[in-house]
Formats: C-alpha cells, structure tokens, sequence
C-alpha cells in the first residue's frame, strides 16, 4: 500500500465515523430485522433504536424487545430513541417521551408498550401510564415475552 | 349453489335478496334476516356504513357483488355464531393507524365460514379476533404496497383456536399469515406470496399444522416464533432473499417437525435460534445461501433422510458444542465412496465447511468464497478435522439422493 493509498483509507474511515456519529438514527421498516428478537420490523409504531456504549446503533421492532436487550447489557447505551405512538415512524430522544400500556393496536412482542411524545396530551385513548424505570423492572422480572401465552382475551380489533 | 340462487330469485323463504323493494339497502336486508336466513346480494358496489352481523345468517354474493369502503371503513363485523360470507368482493378499506381495520373483522364469533371471496386494498383483510373454530377457505386477497403507505396482513388471527385456513392466496400485504395467541390451527394449501415481510408469522401459536402451503418470494420469508408443538409437512419456501430473509426462522420453538419440506433458493433455507428437540426428514434443501444454520441456543434437533443440494452452505453453526444429528441424509457436497454397495457412504460426512465457520464470525470473508485459498482450507479440514464440530457428522451419508430414508 502506498502512503496516498493509506491516506485514502484513513480518511474514507474518519468520514464513516463521523457519519455514524450524528442525529436522530432511521429504521428501514421491512428491511431491519430487530436486534433482540430477529423479527423483520415493519410496525411504524412501535420502533426503537439505541446506540451502545460502542457507538453501534441496534434496532428494535418494539419497547418490550429495547427493554430486554438492555437488562442484558452490560452497559448502558449512550443515547435511546422511541417512536411516539401519535406520529408512526418518528423517532424521539427517550427523555421527550411517556410511557403507556398500548392502545392503539397491538406491540409486535404482545407485551403492549408504547411510547407518546410527552408534549401530547393525555387522551382517554392511552393506556395506564408508566415510567421508563417500570418498564425496565417489568421486563426484567417477567422477560419480553408476555407472562400468559395461552391468553384468548383482552384488546380491541 | 345453485339451487341456493334459483332460490333467491324466486324470493322464497329464508332468502333476503338486497335491492329489493323492501330490502332497498344491505344494511335493511341484514337487519331483516332471521338467523339461518340467507341474504343475497346482487351484481353491484355497495358504499354503506359498515355492516354488522351477530346471528346465524349467510350473506352470499352473486358475481360482480363489491363491498367498497371508499378509502374510509371496515366493510363487515361478524359478532354472531354460525355466519357464512361467500362469493362477495371487498374493496378498498384504506389505512388506519388508530384501529387495525378490517375488511372483514371476527369478533367473538364461532363456527363461521368465510368462503371464495376477493379482497382488493384492504389494509387488513380477513382479522379473526377472539374465534373458535371458524374456516377461511379459498379467498382471494390482493393488495398493491407503496413504499409510504403501511399495510396490514391478509389473514389475521388473534387470540383463537381450532381454526382451519385453507386454499386461500395472498399477497401485497405485510404478513400473509400472521397467528398470535392462536392454537389448534391447520394451514393447508395456501400460497402467500410478495408479502412485504412474511409469508407466514406466528408467535404464541401452540399445538398447529402447516401442510403443503407455499410461501414464495415474500420480503422476509417465514418466520415462527415462542411455540411449541408445531407440525410442518409438504411446505414450499422459495426464493426468499434479502439480508434477514429465512426460508424458515425458527425462534424459540420446542417440538417441531419439519417433513417433507422443500427449501430452494432462499438466502438461508433453516435458522435455528432457540429451536429445541426440532425433528427434520425428507426435506429438499436447494440452491441456497446456507440451507441451515443453527445456533448454540437449539439442542437436541436430528436431520435424517434430507436432501442437501447446491446450496453454498448445508449447514453451519456459530460454536463447536452445537447440538444436532445427522443420520441417513444425501449431501452433494459427499466425496466418499460405498464400497459394499448398500446404498450408504462408507465413511462419514462432516457437512461444516471450515470456511462457513469463518463466515459465521467474519461475514466479509464471504468475499474469498470461490477462491482457491478457501479450497484448501476447507480441503485441509476435511482431511483433518480441527475446527469444525466433531457433534455434526453424519455417519450414513446416502449415495442417491432418492434414497432418503429415515433411519
């Protein structure tokens, strides 16, 4: 290798680490595949995106499946984004969103969370409200998958 | 049929015909019938709010009856035991993000039949929620994704049990099939095809039978996922390609039989992921990326009497313990001999290529796929195993692939 050729390479790699460095991340809904549970992801309302410690950004088809992969970490991620539920396919910094038990629809995994910016009104449409901390203990006392599987009733059509 | 028609024209009792001076509208003939009554519906687009049916009626359509939700509603929510729609055309539902709409919406019903009707843009098209036993038999759904607009899925089951899809073709959506909570079912003979993600999606669907479906070129193939139970026969999975697309994804699935299966050309054929004591014979794996992959979290899976041929890959695994036998298969990657002439090789297969390993941890290596370099190394393997795990061998390769038997 050359020295134009190394400085070639040097400089496509910085330009990639400052390209992954930066903004609000995107999800390809039916092209990513969740990082925890391997599902394809294509529901626009329930995404999720965290960005290790590392800098890698791990994608999420839901909160319940963000949730279980970080009680599996180590570390904590540096920075987490959720899709507000009121505007499918927006990805909000985690700290601008609540909580709820999903109404609209059903959570890919079944466990029924979902994040609204916080900046929405409360409307009798969502659910009971819940802090991201409860989320973390909810999951990781019960898992990701729904505590009853053989469950016939509950949520609308 | 027939008969049920000349019926209808002649106004006879139990039929309810739609556009008849005391019946002007669908919504007035429904709310005329009594239960076993059969509602005809004539030739024509019906635009009306979305029609409910909670007794025991059948709602029957002459060719070229069309149901049109103009972009705006459900077309039809069926509440009551025992009802039948067939022959009807349901159009147009638009999308809905507040509400999993519905061109057809099973609430709680029972023992219903859905039978030979079209479905054209629906967002969701038949969503069976809270049901037992009903039938979904020989409908036709058609949608045409945009890139912008979400879909649902075509057949849709919530939280039911004991129901029977058959027949049925579906495409455009975002599952063909998707099974949640849903136990008892049996797949057989639909073809789910250019689906967005999957062909067929269940999760939490226990004790079901998936017979001679085919699931061809849909966006991520057929994945099953947190089930137990579950019995695979006679199934196509075909041309699935793309960076997550499996044949077949198997996660977290214990008690799965997997017979008679063809897997040709998709990216992986079979993936692994928490599958334990998975039962595999007289499966065709062709023209794959890798026709299987397991991971160290299967155990107990046994791959007898298949067919492995022209794939890049017949089987890799991501650590040296992996759990999995295999007895009795055709590989054409087999370069032994049969000396006795009893029909099985006379020493055994290791169907791991050292290659597929490096793969497995360095998917850029992929690159030195048709070199010579990985020529010799998996040579080299072959001759002296090291790397490879000494678990997956196959101790009575078959020297025709027709001669799959289960040992």
């Amino acid at each position: 290798m050359t020295r134009r050729e190394a400085a070639g390479v040097a400089l496509v790699a910085v330009a990639a680490l400052l390209g992954c460095g930066q903004g609000t991340p995107a999800i390809a809904y039916d092209v990513d595949a969740c990082d925890f549970c391997r599902m394809t992801i294509s529901d626009q309302r329930f995404g999720a995106v965290a960005r290790t410690a590392g800098g890698r950004l791990m994608h999420f088809d839901s909160i319940e499946c963000l949730a279980g992969w970080i009680t599996a970490q180590d570390d904590p991620p540096r920075e987490i984004w959720v899709t507000d539920a009121g505007a499918p396919g927006v990805l909000l910094p985690i700290g601008k969103a609540r909580f709820h038990r999903a109404t609209v629809g059903r959570s890919p995994m079944g466990r029924g969370y979902m994040a609204v910016a916080a900046t929405r009104p409360v409307t009798a449409r969502d659910g009971a409200e819940l802090s991201w901390s409860d989320v973390l203990a909810e999951v990781r006392r019960e898992g990701v998958v729904p505590t009853d599987t053989t469950l016939t009733a509950g949520g609308g059509g | 049929m027939l008969g049920l028609l000349l019926l209808a024209l002649a106004g006879g009792p139990g039929i309810v015909r739609v556009g008849s001076p005391a019946h002007p509208t669908l919504a007035t003939a429904v709310a005329a019938a009594r239960a076993g009554d059969t509602v005809v519906v004539p030739a024509g687009t019906y635009r009306e709010p979305t029609l409910i049916l909670d007794r025991p009626v059948t709602l029957l359509g002459e060719p070229g009856a069309v149901l049109d939700g103009e972009g705006r509603r459900g077309l039809l929510v069926v509440r009551g035991p025992a009802v039948t729609v067939r022959g009807l055309t349901f159009r147009n539902t638009g999308t809905s993000y507040q509400e999993d709409r519905a061109a057809v919406l099973l609430d709680g019903a029972a023992r219903c039949t859905l039978d030979a009707n079209r479905f054209e843009q629906t967002f969701f098209a038949i969503y069976l929620s809270r049901t037992v036993a009903c039938t979904v038999t020989d409908n036709r759904i058609v949608g045409t994704p945009t890139a912008e607009a979400a879909t649902g899925n075509a057949i849709h089951s919530w939280g039911s049990r004991d129901l029977v899809v058959r027949g049925n073709r579906m495409s455009g959506h975002r599952d063909g099939l998707y099974f949640e909570f849903t136990t008892h079912a049996t797949v057989v003979d639909n073809l789910s095809t250019g689906n967005l993600r999957y062909g067929l999606h269940f999760m939490y669907a226990d004790s079901s039978a998936y017979v001679g479906n085919r699931f061809l070129a849909n966006g991520s193939g057929v994945a099953v996922m947190y089930s137990h139970h579950v019995t695979m026969r006679g199934n196509h999975f075909s041309r699935n390609r793309g960076p997550t697309a499996h044949g077949l994804l198997l996660k977290d699935i214990t008690d799965v039989t997997l017979a008679g299966n063809t897997f040709d050309g998709n990216s992986t054929g079979v993936l692994a992921d928490g599958a334990n004591r998975l039962v595999a014979t007289d499966n065709s794996f062709q023209a794959n990326g890798w026709a299987i992959r397991l991971l160290a979290s299967s155990a107990d899976s046994r791959f007898s009497g298949n067919r492995f041929r022209g794939n890049s890959f017949d089987v890799t695994v991501n650590g040296r313990q992996a759990a999995a036998r295999f007895d009795g298969n055709w590989w054409d990657a087999y370069r032994g001999w049969d000396l006795d002439r009893d029909g099985t090789g006379d020493v055994p297969h290791h169907p791991v290529r050292l290659f597929a390993l490096l793969v497995e941890r360095a998917p850029a290596a992929m690159l030195l796929q048709r070199s010579l370099f990985v020529r010799l190394v998996d040579a080299a393997e072959r001759t002296v195993p090291l790397l490879t795990p000494d678990a997956i061998v196959d101790r009575h390769p078959q020297m025709t692939a027709s001669a799959g038997r289960a040992p």
